[in-house]
């Protein structure tokens, strides 16, 4: 390659988001462009091809290409970043040099198994209980002479499956409506403190059942004023009230719920609820929000949850360009703080 | 003896359903709540097929039919999975890893009783009402039958176990523990040389013909190991 070549690639080089190598002879890297150093590290000119990505069929894609005289493609691993995905496409250029360009797959990849996840847990949902109410319809329908007592228990069995059915289609519906609007800045004014206490209100005859004392403190320094955010009404309220509800099921019975309003730093507005209970366990902290994560499956079943309450609150939050944040550990209170920013006018 | 069936899963409704539907099939049934608890029950338990879910806590359904499948006495208890996951290559990856049947959720429970009968026919057919036959040797599950070149084999209701347990594998060595957790029960103490004395006499039963002559002896004694149907008749 002359002077002016090797300036048009450095000028490309320069503007593409990709990495993009010049090979020379035994596989030398002789160029990198900023994107190469980027993913690959700062060493990489003068090192061999081979150092620095992992791919055993490296040899054979090089005759191939040789061979053709066509562009060749390949997966490989970054040597310096084994849990990357990237995609080479190699070509010859002149006598001996060869054009590399890596495209980092890693995102697409995650996204990917993400997707996969997610399905495979829905139709895992959907299908343990439907499970129960085909196994049980079939079982009636052939027992005519089956005892009252067994007939009773299995319909309970059927009538808790069934809504359970229903609670989980209907967070599906909240994630998917939430998800699809993400993007979109709410623009209608929400009255926080009016919104919460009417959450606690109508949490309040669950909260007697439980023998729960639920407790809200103003300590914004304007007490008198009510805090104005930019939000949609149903959306924050459904995240007040994911979160007390949340509260009630894993807290002690008869424990204090304690609902407070702080004003909090860079003109944003922190609401903390905060619950008594067994406590979360650090490393299940990070992932709580994750759809379907639960730290107890059986228990979670067992009062009512989806797996995808955190989820939804997450996604609503960040449309409203908040902050969810979760503090706790084991056998200590559990902390679930919501910060969002003030209306500016 | 009813036929035990041991179910994990860990979700209870579903244990019930099946439960329900095995009992009212005349079977026994165990259950465990976790992939570890399950392979702890097959362990003391040693029932006669395994019901596995894919997805359990603790343990998955998978890790525990690979490990039923390398200990030796598990190895050979018949396995069906049932999977609520639906993807492509489970299947596949169920009855590789060693599982005998797999059905995916939901599903009929008459059908999985169906697939309990046929997978036992198959693997455990003194379970079942299917003759077993070994060249010259017939046992009769239903009947409680033997016979030898067309002729009846008097025994007694233990050596009649042992027989049916050898005749299942023939030419495969089991040890007196074997024998023993499969003809007395697990966690009975009898002497080695009680079983000795069984075999002795289910050899000498087998060797016995109408007319007094003896016939060639079927059981091999593989000395420091146990006993099994000799290979060659």
């Amino acid at each position: 390659m002359n002077m002016h070549e090797m300036d048009l690639i450095k000028t490309l080089g320069s503007l593409v988001d990709d990495a993009l190598l010049v090979i020379g002879h035994d596989l030398v890297i002789t160029n990198a462009n900023p994107a190469s150093i980027r993913l690959l590290g700062d060493k990489v000119i003068g090192t061999n091809l081979n150092d620095v990505i992992i791919y055993s069929g490296l040899a054979e894609e090089l005759a191939a290409c040789l061979d053709s005289q066509k562009p060749v493609e390949f997966t490989a691993t970054p040597t310096n970043n084994h849990y990357r995905h990237i995609r080479a496409r190699m070509m010859i250029w002149g006598e001996d040099t060869l054009i590399v360009l890596l495209l980092d797959m890693t995102l697409q990849h995650n996204l990917e198994k993400m997707r996969r996840d997610f399905v495979a847990n829905v139709s895992h949902e959907l299908r343990s209980p439907l499970t129960s109410l085909i196994g049980f319809v079939e079982t009636m329908q052939n027992s005519p002479d089956m005892k009252l007592g067994d007939r009773q228990r299995f319909l309970n069995i059927m009538d808790e499956e069934a809504k359970r059915m229903s609670r989980l289609i209907n967070d599906l519906m909240s994630l998917s409506k939430v998800e699809v609007d993400e993007h979109i800045v709410p623009e209608s004014k929400v009255f926080v403190k009016s919104l919460l206490m009417a959450t606690i209100n109508v949490l309040s005859n669950r909260a007697l059942k439980t023998g729960h004392d639920i407790r809200f403190h103003d300590h914004r320094e304007q007490k008198v004023t009510e805090p104005v955010i930019r939000g949609g009404n149903d959306e924050i309220m459904e995240v007040f009230q994911n979160l007390l509800d949340n509260a009630l099921k894993y807290s002690f019975p008869s424990s204090i719920i304690r609902v407070e309003m702080h004003d909090y730093a860079n003109g944003r507005l922190a609401i903390n609820i905060i619950n008594q209970g067994e406590g979360i366990t650090e490393k299940h902290i990070p992932r709580l929000t994750e759809r379907f994560y639960r730290v107890d499956k059986g228990r979670s079943r067992q009062m009512g949850g989806t797996g995808l309450g955190l989820a939804i609150v997450k996604h609503i939050i960040n449309k409203h360009r908040g902050e969810l944040k979760i503090t706790s550990a084991l056998n200590k209170e559990t902390v679930f703080s919501v910060i969002l920013p003030y209306a500016t006018d | 003896m009813a036929i035990k069936v041991l179910i994990a899963d860990d979700e209870p409704n579903q244990i019930e359903l099946i439960s329900y539907n095995l009992k009212q099939s005349g079977f026994e049934v165990v259950h465990a709540a976790d992939g570890e608890q399950a392979l702890h029950m097959a362990e003391s338990q040693l029932p006669d097929i395994i019901i596995l879910d894919w997805m359990m806590p603790l343990m998955s359904g998978i890790e525990v039919c690979k490990a039923l499948r390398g200990m030796t006495e598990t190895r050979s208890i018949p396995v069906i999975m049932l999977s609520a996951r639906g993807e492509e290559g489970d299947r596949t990856l169920g009855l590789d890893i060693g599982a005998d049947d797999y059905m995916t959720k939901p599903f009929s429970p008459k059908e999985l009783v169906a697939r309990i009968r046929a997978v036992l026919r198959r693997s455990r057919p003194s379970l079942t009402n299917e003759v077993i036959t070994y060249g010259s040797l017939r046992l009769y599950p239903a009947k409680k039958i033997v016979e030898r070149d067309g002729q009846r084999v008097e025994l007694g209701p233990k050596e009649f176990r042992i027989l049916s347990l050898l005749m299942e594998r023939p030419g495969q060595v089991f040890s007196r523990t074997q024998l023993l957790d499969h003809v007395w029960g697990h966690g009975i103490y009898i002497d080695d040389r009680t079983i000795d004395v069984h075999m002795s006499r289910l050899r000498k039963a087998l060797q016995r013909t109408a007319n007094d002559a003896t016939l060639p002896d079927l059981i091999r004694t593989v000395r420091g190991s146990g006993y099994a149907l000799s290979e060659s008749e």
